[in-house]
C-alpha cells in the first residue's frame, strides 16, 4: 500500500474519531442553561479535530510524493501490524484478566515468561529463573516497600497457599 | 537570596540529597540505553514518588531528566547509537573520535560540555524565572487562556515534522483531558457511559502508555534485526589519547559558551527541545569553525557544541512552567503531575507559596549537574561497558512488566492498566505515522486548566470571546502563537520546495 493511501486512511480514521467525540459531547447530559456550558469546548475541539483531519487527508491525497524515501526510521512501510506486536498487545490484555483471576504472583510470573519468549529469549531454565526472580523483585519493591494493594486472585492465588 | 535558601533547605533533607545522587546515576544509565528516553523512565518512576516528600520526589525526576540528557552521549560516542534524540548530533564527531581510539577523550569533553551548558541553563532559570514571575503573576483568566492557546498552537506547530499532525495531536490531547465530570457543573462528559471514566483519564497510565509501552511495541518489532550483537567498545587503550587536555578545553570553551546560549534560548521556547538545540548548535559551530574539514571526522568541538546545547535546554525549559504554568517540554509536563500529586499549585505564584521547595529544586539541579559530571568524566567508559552487557531482550520484558505494575500502583486500578495498554497502542500509531506524542501529552496536561480559564474569562464579560481581543496582553500572546505557526508553515513550504527541486534534478 502506498504511503499516500495510508495517510488518507489515517486521516479518515481521525475524522471518524473526532466526529464520534463531537456526537458524544453533543449527547452529554447537560443541565446548565449558560451558553458556556460543559459541552462547548469538547464540541469546539472535536469540530476542529474533524476539520483538521479532513485538511490532513486532502493534503495527503493531493501532495506530490517525494522521490526520496522517508527519512524517519519509525515511519510505516506498509499498513499491517507485525505479528510480535499483536502478540505483545494480546499478552498485555491477558495480563489484565489474569491479574484479577490468579493474583499478582502467578500472573506476573507467567506473563514475564511469555514476554521474554516474544523478545526472543530461549532456554528451559533461563526463562523460568528470570521470571521467578523478576516477580519476586517486583513484589518486594511494589507490594512490600511501597504498599501497593495486591489484589487476591478470585480463581486461585499462589500467595494464599500455606495461609 | 533564594538560591542560598534552596541549598540550606536541600542540605537539611538527607533523603532529598540521596535521591539527587541516585537520580544522577539512574539518569546516566537510562539515557545511555538506546530507546529508553529519560521521559519514559520518569513516567515509569512517577508512582514511586507518591511515597516520597515533595522535594525528594521533584529532585529525583528533575535530575533524572538532566543526567539522562548527558547519558545519551555515552552510547552515541561508544556505539554510534544515540541514547536519546538529544545526542544524535554528538554521534557525528563522537563516534569517529572513538574509532580513532579516543573514546575516553570524547566522553570527557561530552561531560565537561554538558556540565557547562547545564549550569548556564540552570543559572538562567534561577535568576530569570523568579523575575519573570513577578510580572506574570498579575495575569487574569483571559491572559491565562491566551497563554494556553499560544502554547497549544506553538507546541502543535513545532513539535514533529508536520504542522497539521502536530496540531491534531494537540487537539486530541486536549479533548481526552476533558473526559469525565465537568469541574464546574458536575455533568459527565465524553464518558461513553463508563463509570470508570467519570474521574477522567489518569495522567500516569497515559504517560506510561504513550512513552513507555509504545517504545516496547516499537522495540519488539526490531529486536531481531537490532544491533545488539554488534555493540562493542571501540579501541581506546592509549591513555594519553584519552585525556582531555587543557588545550582541548581552551579550544572548546568558546564553542561551549555559544552553544549554551543557543540551547538556553531554544529551551525557553515551549515545544522546542534538546534534539533541535543540538543540531542548531552543531550546525552553527561548524559554520563558524576555523577547521571545518575536521568536523565530522572527530573534532572535539563537534562533541562540545551539541552536548553544551542539549543540556543547556534543561533549566530554561522550566521557565514557561514556573512563570506561565505551561510546560515547555515533556519532562516539565510530567513534573506538573508531581506538583499536583503533592498539592502544589503550579504557576507564577509558586515562588511565593512554595519558595523553599522551588529554590531547593534549583539547588538540587546544580548538585545533580556536578554529580552526573563526575560520573561521566570518570565513569563514562564503565557505564558504556555496563550498557554493552545489558541485553535488550532482557531489559524490554522488564520494562513491559514495570509499565503494568507502575500503572496499577498509581490508583490500584486494573482499569488504569487497560488504559495504559490502549494508549500504548495509540502512542505506537502516533510514532509510526509521525504524530507528536509529546504535544499530545502536554495538551492533555493543560486541557482542563485551559478550559477553566476560558470559562472564567467568559463569565467576566458580556462581550463573549471578544474579551480575548480587548486585552492587549492576551492579544499579544495569541498573536505570538499564530506568528510562530505561520513562520513554521513558510519554513516547511520552503524546505519542501527545495527537496522537490533536488529530487527533480
Amino acid at each position: 500500500m502506498s504511503r499516500i493511501n495510508l495517510e488518507v486512511r489515517v486521516a479518515l480514521v481521525l475524522v471518524v474519531i473526532a466526529l464520534f467525540f463531537l456526537v458524544q459531547a453533543y449527547l452529554s447530559d447537560v443541565y446548565s442553561s449558560s451558553t458556556v456550558g460543559p459541552r462547548l469546548l469538547p464540541m469546539v475541539l472535536a469540530g476542529l479535530g474533524a476539520a483538521l483531519g479532513l485538511i490532513y487527508g486532502l493534503i495527503a491525497l493531493f501532495s506530490r510524493p517525494s522521490l526520496e524515501p522517508t527519512p524517519n526510521p519509525e515511519a510505516p512501510t506498509n499498513g499491517t501490524l507485525p505479528t510480535k506486536l499483536v502478540l505483545l498487545l494480546g499478552i498485555g490484555f491477558l495480563y489484565v484478566l489474569l491479574f484479577e483471576m490468579l493474583g499478582y504472583a502467578l500472573s506476573t510470573g507467567g506473563v514475564l515468561a511469555a514476554v521474554l519468549v516474544v523478545f526472543g529469549n530461549r532456554g528451559f531454565l533461563r526463562i523460568p529463573a528470570i521470571s521467578i526472580v523478576g516477580t519476586a523483585i517486583y513484589y518486594f519493591v511494589f507490594v512490600q516497600q511501597m504498599g501497593v494493594y495486591d489484589p487476591q486472585g478470585w480463581l486461585f492465588d499462589v500467595l494464599d497457599v500455606g495461609k | 537570596m533564594g538560591i542560598l535558601d534552596g541549598f540550606v533547605f536541600l542540605f537539611s533533607q538527607p533523603t532529598a540529597l540521596f535521591f539527587v545522587a541516585l537520580a544522577a546515576f539512574v539518569g546516566v544509565i537510562v539515557g545511555a540505553l538506546p530507546g529508553l528516553t529519560p521521559a519514559a523512565a520518569i513516567a515509569m518512576l512517577l508512582p514511586i514518588t507518591f511515597y516520597l516528600d515533595p522535594l525528594s520526589a521533584l529532585v529525583f525526576l528533575y535530575v533524572i531528566g538532566k543526567s539522562g540528557r548527558f547519558g545519551g552521549s555515552i552510547s552515541a560516542i561508544l556505539f554510534n547509537t544515540p541514547g536519546t534524540t538529544a545526542s544524535a548530533a554528538t554521534m557525528i564527531d563522537g563516534y569517529p573520535l572513538a574509532q580513532q581510539g579516543k573514546s575516553g577523550k570524547a566522553l570527557k569533553v561530552a561531560a565537561v560540555a554538558s556540565v557547562f551548558g547545564d549550569t548556564t541553563g540552570e543559572l538562567i532559570l534561577i535568576f530569570g524565572a523568579a523575575a519573570i514571575s513577578v510580572y506574570t503573576s498579575r495575569f487574569g483568566p483571559p491572559e491565562n487562556f491566551s497563554i494556553y492557546l499560544m502554547a497549544f498552537v506553538v507546541i502543535g506547530s513545532v513539535m514533529g515534522r508536520s504542522i497539521t499532525k502536530g496540531l491534531l495531536s494537540t487537539i486530541f490531547g486536549a479533548l481526552i483531558s476533558l473526559v469525565g465530570l465537568d469541574p464546574m457543573t458536575g455533568a459527565p462528559r465524553l464518558t461513553m457511559g463508563l463509570l470508570e471514566l467519570e474521574n477522567g483519564f489518569s495522567l500516569i497510565p497515559l504517560l506510561i502508555g504513550v512513552f513507555v509501552m509504545s517504545e516496547v511495541l516499537i522495540r519488539v518489532e526490531s529486536i531481531d534485526s537490532d544491533h545488539e550483537t554488534q555493540r562493542g567498545l571501540s579501541k581506546g587503550s592509549d591513555p594519553d589519547a584519552n585525556r582531555m587536555t587543557w588545550s582541548d578545553f581552551r579550544r572548546c570553551l568558546p564553542t561551549m559558551f555559544r552553544s549554551a546560549g543557543v540551547g538556553s534560548f531554544i529551551g525557553m521556547l515551549p515545544g522546542l527541545g534538546s534534539s533541535i538545540a543540538c543540531f542548531v548548535a552543531y550546525g552553527e559551530e561548524r559554520r563558524r569553525a576555523r577547521n571545518p574539514d575536521e568536523w565530522g571526522k572527530g573534532a572535539v568541538e563537534g562533541v562540545a557544541a551539541p552536548e553544551s546545547a542539549n543540556n543547556a535546554v534543561s533549566g530554561p525549559s522550566m521557565i514557561p512552567l514556573l512563570t506561565l504554568g505551561i510546560p515547555g517540554s515533556t519532562i516539565a509536563a510530567i513534573l506538573i503531575g508531581v506538583f499536583t500529586i503533592h498539592g502544589i499549585q503550579i504557576g507564577p505564584q509558586i515562588f511565593e507559596t512554595a519558595h523553599d521547595l522551588i529554590f531547593g529544586l534549583f539547588a538540587a539541579g546544580l548538585v545533580g549537574i556536578a554529580l552526573y559530571g563526575l560520573i561521566g568524566f570518570f565513569g563514562g567508559p564503565i557505564v558504556g561497558r555496563l550498557i554493552m552487557y545489558m541485553p535488550e531482550r532482557i531489559i524490554y520484558p522488564f520494562i513491559f512488566i514495570t509499565a503494568f505494575v507502575a500503572s496499577y500502583s498509581a490508583r490500584s486500578s486494573v482499569f488504569d492498566v487497560a488504559v495504559m495498554i490502549a494508549f500504548g497502542f495509540i502512542g505506537y500509531i502516533m510514532r509510526r505515522y509521525e504524530f507528536s506524542p509529546a504535544a499530545f501529552i502536554i495538551a492533555f496536561v493543560l486541557g482542563q486548566s485551559a478550559e477553566e480559564a476560558f470559562r472564567q474569562s467568559l463569565v467576566l464579560t458580556d462581550n463573549g470571546i471578544w474579551i480575548f481581543l480587548e486585552r492587549p496582553v492576551a492579544l499579544s500572546f495569541m498573536g505570538v502563537g499564530f506568528a510562530v505557526m505561520l513562520f513554521r508553515a513558510v519554513q516547511k513550504r520552503r524546505s519542501k520546495d527545495k527537496t522537490l527541486s533536488a529530487d527533480a534534478q
